[in-house]
């Protein structure tokens, strides 16, 4: 991403949940090295290296994938996935998230959409990651049974990560195929809920 | 405006199904456009937003017919995770399909295949006319001021 004047913004795209220390260690090098010595926490739980000079970012870039981090994503791509730290460390949680989180990572994060998707992962019903407020979110009710949203409309639950993975997979299979190019999936949602309902949905939810 | 068609260019869509002919020619220019060289790679990162990673594995997947994301990842050298992705990328794009095969020895794998020639040829076209209108659109709405002079 270009900022205004001109030097570049480095977003990263972390694996969700948790950052190792040594990754925070490498990020700091590289933000003094080649930024303004100071990064940005994005709203998506990500961190972005600003001020780097055009010059230099390539340079930037190899040093980052040889440190083990990789570069994130702008433009029509599944965007970083934001989780709440779920029941290892949060008292109200009714189930893990981070496993489930890396996995979408893993599945997901940075394929190919018509638009910009973004997924987060909440570890109970209060949903600290706004689950209804993101294209998809995924709700831990206990048990590994989870309640996956579509731009807020609920698709029913589901068991286990599997069962959840599959169905994200044919929610943005089903976008791909429907929405016009730049059409938000949560805007999609919003025109069709009754025929996504119909498609993907589950009436033991 | 100037436009050369290469002698590749009468055969565009051809090229994109024959598996025979190796990569080279999907990345030799079909059409010079104002001393421009448009390849098919071009055209797939201009108007899909696709990036190199992915157009590899989509050629090398031109190439095959059909593959596995084992025989891709091999094939290309990379990793099993961003081939997965990158099929995942072109299937949504609509240039891939993929099916689920029975192993002999029980489980399932997913066999991706290019769509037809044919089809793919109206995927292409109806992106590019998005790509192309939306542009349009914008620069229509751009402020008297913002481009040349007032």
């Amino acid at each position: 991403m270009r900022a205004p004047d001109g030097t570049y913004v480095v977003r990263l795209l972390l694996p969700p949940g948790f950052v190792p220390a040594e990754a925070l260690r490498a990020v700091a090098d590289l933000a003094e090295r080649y930024g303004s010595g100071r990064v940005h926490l994005t709203v998506r739980q990500t961190i972005e290296i600003h001020g780097v000079r055009p010059e230099r970012l390539r340079d930037l870039l190899r040093e980052l994938r040889e440190r083990g981090l990789e570069p994130g994503s702008t433009g029509p791509r599944v965007r970083q996935i934001t989780c709440c730290p779920g029941a290892d460390a949060c008292p109200n949680a009714l189930d893990r998230t981070v496993p489930l989180a890396r996995r979408l990572h893993e599945e997901f994060a940075d394929v190919w959409v018509p638009a910009k998707v973004k997924i987060a992962v909440a570890g109970c019903p209060r949903g600290c990651t706004r689950p209804e407020d993101n294209d998809v979110g995924v709700l831990g009710l206990g048990n590994d049974r989870w309640r996956v949203l579509v731009g807020g409309v609920a698709l029913g639950d589901r068991s286990g990560e599997e069962e959840v993975v599959e169905t994200i997979e044919r929610v943005l299979l089903w976008y791909a195929r429907t929405a016009p190019m730049d059409e938000r999936l949560k805007d999609l949602a919003a025109r069709e809920a009754e025929r996504l309902q119909e498609e993907l949905g589950v009436d033991d939810g | 405006m100037s436009i050369t068609r290469t002698p590749l260019g009468n055969t565009q869509y051809n090229v994109l199904a024959d598996s025979g002919r190796g990569l080279g020619l999907l990345d030799t220019p079909f059409v010079t456009i104002r001393r421009f060289n448009v390849t098919v790679r071009d055209v797939l990162k201009c108007v899909f937003g696709l990036r190199d990673a992915e157009v590899d594995v989509y050629f090398r997947l031109l190439e095959r017919g059909e593959a596995t994301v084992y025989d891709l990842a091999e094939d290309l050298g990379r990793d099993r995770t961003t081939v997965q992705k990158a099929l995942k990328s072109l299937v949504h794009a609509g240039l891939v399909n993929r099916r689920k095969e029975t192993r002999p020895r029980g489980g399932y794998v997913y066999v991706y295949e290019p769509l037809p020639a044919e089809e793919t040829k109206k995927v292409i076209l109806r992106a590019l006319d998005e790509w192309y209108e939306a542009v349009k659109a914008a620069l229509e709405e751009l402020d008297a001021g913002s481009i040349g002079r007032e």
